[in-house]
């Protein structure tokens, strides 16, 4: 589903990510840890076509050339950004109307997402920037999966939400994992690596180890640096 | 009844400074940038318009002619100008708008000269006279469809901004840029059509007012300073608080020119905006100032 090689991106002389390679499979949940500044949000930014990358990218067999937002959109291949990035000034509906802005049947995938969170539904005329934190959360995961995602990027949704919230947001990946390919970025490992088929651990650009959740779970340096066990 | 007349003489002329400010407003809203070459762009397809109006006799054509050399104009501004430095600076931007004010001002003198070129009035016939009373009012004809022009555009392109899907992507693209890219939303196709809309806008005021400033390089030197003025008056963030804000300025004008003195008219706009600016930048009707979004 996803191929990736030698992916870098620089900012000027920084180096975020240093030439890392890894890969999805359909129906996957992979998920990228790390440390802070260690490089998950310039890999997705690098997939997304959101800031300028090198390396190869491979999306459903086809190449996707660096700063391609667009392209990868329309191919489905949809991030939901750090820091949830929706339109506070648009209302809940309009801000799920721009999900489908590429692709996706505004009217199905309304249904579906509305489904998925019954609370935006409630606040579908509100304006974004009225929600709270979490509300803005789910609207932006909402708003990804208007796209109708093949492979859904999700960098670090469980940030700022109460626990209760966080257990329900994981529960609904769950449920997203059948229709959709998921790669999840998280400070929350342990929670990550329960929901996840394999994951990648990212340290200063580049990826220091990787396996499938069971493996991360029982390696003795893993568990020290990132799960806090 | 001055009061009443002044105000009536200054609704049309204040709805052109409105639509000025929206248009400024519109490109400063979502691309960031101050754009100071505004009136002059429009100026230039103005020109543009008159040859087409010189050469062919049909207003309609010369009109149309212009407005979508304006949008052209735009877009290639956005394309070849701000593109490259978009993701830089924005002082770059603006630096770049101070340039081509002056070279758009050049461009005109040397293709069409210094002359004061005539334009006909879209609508003649005998002014609209109001009785009240023993008093009479005077609203010329032409001045009704500046403002019935004025209010049209605004409320279209306010509709498009609501509902049209690319009209929501252009708030969206102002709001937040990489939200607006990770949903796909070509940012750079929203800027050069905001561009586009917004010196069309420009072309469509100069065009309204020729006939009374005349065409010449310099008919748009008082539209920007007011546009740019109503702009603040109303607060850049919100598109409509610059149709206000034009209104306003438009009355106060006619009001200082009937009570006060004509010549004064632009120094008290000055003052306005350092007012305005010193006491409340956000504007009469915007919220407290968050960024320029
Ligand atoms: N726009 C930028 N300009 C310059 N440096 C940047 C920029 N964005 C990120 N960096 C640097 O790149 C490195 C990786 O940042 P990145 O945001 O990818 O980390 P992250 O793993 O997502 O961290 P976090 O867990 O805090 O979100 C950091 O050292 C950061 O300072
Ligand atoms: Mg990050």
């Amino acid at each position: 589903m996803l191929q990736v090689e030698d992916l870098k991106v620089n900012y000027g002389h920084i180096k975020a990510v240093k030439g890392i390679s890894f890969y999805l499979k359909k129906g996957e949940i992979v998920s990228i840890l790390g440390a802070n500044g260690a490089g998950k949000t310039s890999t997705l930014f690098g997939l997304g076509g959101i800031v300028k990358r090198e390396g190869s990218v491979f999306f459903k067999e086809e190449n996707i050339p660096s700063s391609a937002s667009v392209k990868s959109a329309k191919m489905g291949l949809i991030l939901c950004p750090e820091n949830r990035r929706v339109f506070p000034e648009l209302l809940v509906e309009e801000n799920l109307r721009m999900g489908s802005f590429a692709r996706g049947e505004f009217k199905e995938r309304l249904a579906f997402v509305y489904e998925l969170f019954s609370k935006l539904k409630e606040r579908r005329t509100q304006t974004a920037g009225s929600l709270s934190g979490g509300e803005q959360q789910m609207l932006a995961v909402g708003r990804s999966l208007m796209s109708d995602p093949e492979l859904l990027m999700l960098d670090e949704p469980s940030l700022g939400l109460a626990p209760v919230i966080v257990d329900e947001l994981f529960r609904v990946l769950v449920k997203l994992k059948d229709k959709m390919t998921i790669l999840l970025v998280e400070q929350n490992a342990l929670k990550a690596l329960k929901i996840s088929d394999r994951a990648y651990v990212l340290q200063n650009g580049n990826i220091v180890h990787s396996g499938t959740s069971a493996e991360l779970l029982a390696d003795e340096s893993v568990k020290k640096a990132y799960l806090g066990m | 009844m001055l009061v009443l007349q002044s105000i009536i003489l200054g609704i049309p002329q204040g709805a052109l400074y409105g639509l000025m400010g929206f248009g400024i407003a519109l490109i400063f809203r979502s691309v960031g940038t101050m754009n100071f070459a505004h009136g002059n762009a429009g100026m230039v397809c103005v020109f543009v318009a008159f040859s087409v109006f010189t050469a062919t006799g049909s207003i309609i054509l010369s009109i149309l002619c212009g407005i979508i050399v304006g949008f052209l104009l735009g877009v290639i501004i956005d394309k070849a100008l701000m593109g490259p430095i978009k993701h830089l600076s924005h002082a770059g931007m603006l630096m770049i708008t101070l340039g081509l004010l002056m070279i758009f001002e050049g461009a005109a003198q040397l293709i069409w000269g210094t002359d004061y070129q005539q334009f006909p009035e879209l609508l003649r016939g005998e002014p609209l006279i109001m009785r009240l009373g023993e008093n009479k009012l005077i609203m010329p004809l032409n001045d009704l469809l500046i403002t019935a022009v004025a209010v049209a555009v605004s409320i279209i392109i306010a509709l498009y901004l609501k509902y049209a899907k690319l009209g929501i992507a252009t708030r969206a693209r102002a709001q937040d840029p990489i939200g607006a890219k990770v949903v796909g939303i070509d940012t750079n196709m929203v800027d050069s059509l905001v561009w586009g809309i917004g010196i069309s806008i420009s072309v469509l005021v100069g065009i309204l007012i020729a006939p009374k400033t005349y065409i010449h390089p310099g008919m748009m030197g008082n539209m920007q300073i007011y546009g740019f003025t109503a702009g603040v008056l109303g607060g850049f963030e919100s598109l409509f608080g610059a149709i206000a804000g034009g209104l306003i300025l438009g009355i106060l004008e006619k009001l200082v020119g009937a009570y006060i003195s004509p010549d004064y008219q632009l120094s008290i706009v000055l003052i306005i905006i350092i007012i305005m600016l010193a006491v409340k930048p956000s504007g009469l009707f915007g919220k407290k100032s968050s960024g320029r979004v």
